[in-house]
């Protein structure tokens, strides 16, 4: 899988679980981050630029309303598709 | 009360919701692998199987296996793998560094028990090594079930991790109910299989007595026709102690015919070729000349068998040669089974609307709990078995089929020690009635 990619389905599973959590909401904190384009009806993102950052980014605006509980959330959400990226591909918010 | 920041409300919310979900997910897992676990008809391994590649798919781990042994046998295993793209569950290949013994496992309880496992195909060709953890669960004594499970870099998310320690309450009770299950299911399709076996048996011995009581039948008939023959004098004249052993040999013959009668009958009635072929009959005729055969034995036994020929009967429409068999039945019944000195009177009346026929006996009778059983087939009362050992147990049962086939029915009643009344009853309005005969 392209590493654009890992970062597009790391997005896709971030919001999923954020949206089970907290509803619409995680669907509008995410439309609001940079370079990131949310189609959720179609369950499918568009990221325009650096996908390391978008996928900080988009953890980081969860952070700020609900604290950390929403990045462990988060990080355990893509649990399964960090080990894709070498250590420095890894937003720095999802290292342990 | 101190009114908390909106913010922190916020992420406490935030916190319990994410708790209620992650419990959720477990919840809805649980229930799903119940479900799994309820499919019927379905082998052991592919439930087992069904539930590992569930649990992969919901919680994405890395490696997960259920092992079930029999005491030290392992008797079922699947093994699935997910690598972030996709999972699997053909390819896992269980290559552990090194042996290890499961008896040990199960010794220490251990869940802190820990194995390493070249994890290659997970790794897709680069091979790495994974620490498992290992959860023994015992399902019974002898049953037990070894849950291996690893995540990579040990790093299991907070919905594995829970996950992992609820299956340890339950999957060992969910494993034992679908053995359970599968042992019935197995031990129905055995039942099954020798409940075919025994129907094919059981009809070739039918087609056997079929056959052998067809043969038997015919070199009877001709004895029976030249002891018929003799005993009429178209030999010669014969002395009255020949007639009295021809008679007897003549007697016995025609016993003969009815109970090869009704072996054939009871596989007819099995096959569907039992039929009544009705025709005019003169029932005191009937019973008079069944009735005379028998008069011999019952006055070498001292008993007195009586039957005073109703004046006026009429004709009626039956199976002669069946009906026949019946009251042979009923009276040879009454002979067997009445002490000597004991006493039987037949009677056959015109009821009007019905006509009857009884046989009462001062008989040993018929103990009242096997009363009801009195008609199945090959069924004998205890008392009867003692005295007659030898009967069939048919004679009864045909004779309840033969009346019931022509509209009919039995009359029965019986008191253990005092006597038993067999007979049948047939209403007129059933019957082709012909005018009487005087």
């Amino acid at each position: 899988m392209e590493t654009s990619m890992i970062y597009e389905q790391m997005v896709i599973k971030i919001i999923a679980v954020q949206e089970a959590i907290i509803g619409p909401l995680a669907i509008e904190q995410a439309s609001h981050v940079d370079n990131l384009t949310v189609d959720w009806r179609n369950k499918s993102v568009k990221i325009a630029g650096e996908g390391k950052v978008v996928v900080e980014k988009l953890i980081e605006s969860y952070k700020e309303l609900f604290g950390l509980s929403s990045v462990e959330v988060s990080k355990d959400a893509v649990s399964s598709l960090s080990h894709l990226l070498s250590q420095d591909q890894i937003p720095a918010m999802l290292a342990t | 009360m101190q009114n908390k920041e909106p913010l922190s409300v916020a992420q406490e919310l935030y916190a319990r919701n994410a708790e209620l979900l992650e419990f959720n997910r477990i919840l809805t897992l649980i229930q799903d692998i119940e479900t799994i676990a309820l499919a019927k008809n379905i082998p052991v391994q592919e439930h087992v199987a069904e539930i590992v590649r569930k649990i992969v798919e919901e919680a994405e781990i890395t490696l997960f296996v259920i092992t079930v042994f029999d005491a030290d046998r392992l008797i079922y295993q699947s093994a699935g793998s997910f690598n972030g793209q996709k999972l699997d569950f053909e390819q896992v290949d269980l290559r552990f560094n090194a042996k290890f013994d499961v008896s040990d496992i199960f010794i220490n309880q251990d869940s802190s028990l820990r194995q390493n496992y070249m994890a290659d195909d997970v790794f897709e060709g680069t091979e790495k090594e994974l620490e498992l953890s290992l959860q023994p669960i015992y399902i019974t004594n002898k049953l037990r079930c070894l849950l291996m499970y690893a995540e990579r870099e040990n790093q299991m998310t907070s919905f594995q991790d829970h996950l992992m320690k609820r299956l340890v309450d339950f999957i060992g009770t969910i494993l034992g109910n679908i053995i359970l299950t599968d042992q019935l299911r197995l031990t129905t399709i055995g039942l099954e299989r020798s409940n075919e076996k025994l129907k094919a048996l059981d009809e070739a011995k039918d087609e056997f007595v079929s056959m052998a009581s067809h043969q038997l039948r015919t070199p009877l008939t001709s004895i029976k026709g030249y002891i018929s023959m003799v005993l009429e004098g178209d030999a010669g004249k014969i002395t009255d102690i020949q007639k009295q052993m021809l008679g007897q040999a003549f007697f016995s013959s025609q016993r003969m015919v009815y109970l090869i009668s009704d072996l054939l009958n009871v596989s007819r009635l099995k096959t569907g070729k039992f039929v009544i072929e009705s025709k005019p009959v003169y029932l005191p005729d009937v019973v008079e000349s069944e009735i005379s055969q028998l008069q011999e034995g019952a006055t070498a036994k001292n008993l007195t068998l009586s039957f005073v020929k109703p004046k006026t009967f009429p004709t009626i429409s039956l199976d002669e040669m069946k009906t026949r068999q019946v009251i042979m039945n009923f009276t040879d019944n009454s002979l067997y089974y009445t002490p000597t000195g004991g006493k039987i009177t037949i009677e056959l009346k015109d009821r009007g609307k019905s006509v009857e026929f009884t046989v009462k006996d001062t008989g040993m009778g018929v103990p009242k709990n096997e009363q009801h059983k009195l008609f199945a087939k090959f069924y004998r009362a205890e008392n009867a078995r003692k005295a007659r050992p030898d009967g069939t147990g048919l004679g009864l049962f045909m004779a309840q089929k033969v009346i019931i086939a022509q509209g009919g029915s039995i009359i029965f009643n019986s008191k253990e020690g005092k006597g038993s009344t067999f007979g049948f009853s047939f209403p007129k309005a059933k019957l082709e009635i012909k005018p009487q005969e005087d």
